[in-house]
């Protein structure tokens, strides 16, 4: 298990709008990490989707987050498996943070890069 | 023909020699911003985020709460028990955003380049800025007195040559501060600072450079880039940089946008705008000899 002090920067950069791109290698705890973070960010509207493994869910993942009137974090799991159409959706969110968590960093300058760190 | 002498060349030489660069955090932002909306949570230990007895953790607290030691990615459990007359209240996240919104419009007024790291902080590339005649300085004055006219929030800055300097200076003399570092003061300054100071070396970091004896900027000038690649990877060569009070990094907009009000009439790109425009100039000015 990841120490807790990880899982509370994390939480808190999100909480205070730094937009994160999460990555480390298969087997590391990516998963583990997100279920460790959401209880962090109690009282605040998270909207999560895994695309690797909840694609048949995009679609009343998609509706219901273009409802939400406030701004949300959002947690894209697996964001290598996000296809162009999609992506050309994310602009319509009303997001406050962006997760985006994959194997290798994204190169996206927008967002701190933070690899979870070997156990 | 007309010659235009503004040539990339001479742009090229400027942007080496001296850049101007401002970073602005606002102080306890979403704190103040609580603050100011709610006047009854002035003067007391704020804390924005989860709830007293929850998993939630600090997303930000006023300087009031951190006099009892608490600080952003607190347990807020943790924060209750050092702070129990403490105020906590849910985040915000769309007066945040408004507020931030504003406090970007000032920063446009004055800089070419606007760089945001997250809400509440910027650098800000005021190298070719007309005014104030170019006094970064006065420039970073004028961005945190309007800034605190037109949101009612306080912002502190950092001055230097670099990014690596300016965010440094930003953290210097907070709340409300402005520091400055200039190109003399720069390597000394980095010198003497604490390395866990440095920006970009997080807390496991940290660590492993005090387990190497590396304590201080110092300590860090005395290793060579072979030696640093061997224990850092990647990150070797900005270490080995910025133990010399070098940052080339150059700072990044989202958007180009020339201020209004503020033509910095010097500006990159005015100087790149008549690069791009001078053969069609000079086409349209020289004699048409051959019409």
């Amino acid at each position: 298990m990841l120490g807790s002090a990880f899982t509370q920067q994390l939480a808190a950069y999100l909480l205070a709008g730094k937009s994160v791109n999460l990555y480390a290698p298969h087997g590391r705890g990516r998963r583990k990490t997100l279920d460790d973070v959401l209880p962090l960010l109690e009282g605040v509207q998270v909207r999560k989707i895994d695309l690797k493994r909840e694609q048949d869910k995009w679609g009343s993942w998609l509706k219901e987050t273009l409802t939400l009137s406030d701004q949300v974090i959002v947690i894209l799991h697996n964001i290598e498996d996000m296809t162009q159409a999609q992506k050309a959706i994310l602009p319509r969110l009303k997001v406050f943070t962006l997760l985006c968590v994959s194997e290798q960093p994204m190169g996206d300058k927008d967002m701190f890069e933070i690899e979870i760190p070997k156990r | 023909m007309i010659k235009i002498c503004l040539k990339s060349k001479s742009l090229s030489g400027k942007l080496t020699k001296q850049r101007k660069i401002i970073h602005v955090d606002m102080d306890a932002f979403f704190a103040s911003v609580e603050q100011r909306d709610n006047p009854e949570y002035r003067g007391k230990p704020l804390i924005v985020g989860g709830k007293p007895n929850s998993r939630g953790v600090v997303a930000a607290c006023s300087y009031e709460a951190r006099k009892f030691g608490i600080y952003s990615a607190m347990p807020c459990s943790q924060a209750y028990r050092l702070c129990p007359q403490a105020i906590f209240v849910p985040v915000r996240f769309e007066a945040y955003r408004e507020a931030s919104a504003k406090i970007r419009e000032v920063f446009w007024r004055y800089a070419v380049q606007v760089e945001p790291l997250s809400l509440d902080e910027a650098y800000l590339d005021v190298s070719y800025t007309a005014a104030f005649d170019g006094i970064a300085t006065k420039i970073a004055q004028a961005i945190k007195h309007e800034i605190k006219q037109e949101t009612g929030l306080i912002a502190s800055a950092g001055v230097s040559y670099n990014k690596f300097l300016a965010k440094i200076a930003s953290d210097m003399d907070k709340p409300d501060g402005l520091y400055v570092i200039t190109p003399k003061q720069g390597a000394a300054f980095v010198q003497s600072l604490a390395i866990e100071k440095f920006y970009g070396v997080g807390p496991a970091t940290a660590k492993k450079m005090k387990a190497l004896g590396i304590h201080t900027g110092a300590d860090l000038k005395t290793w060579s880039l072979s030696d640093l690649q061997a224990h850092f990877g990647k990150s070797a060569a900005y270490y080995y940089n910025i133990a010399r009070g070098i940052d080339e990094r150059a700072v990044k907009s989202f958007r180009c946008h020339v201020p209004c009000g503020y033509i910095p009439i010097r500006s990159y790109a005015l100087f790149r705008a008549i690069d791009l425009l001078q053969p069609m100039i000079e086409r349209h000015l020289s004699p048409k000899e051959d019409v």
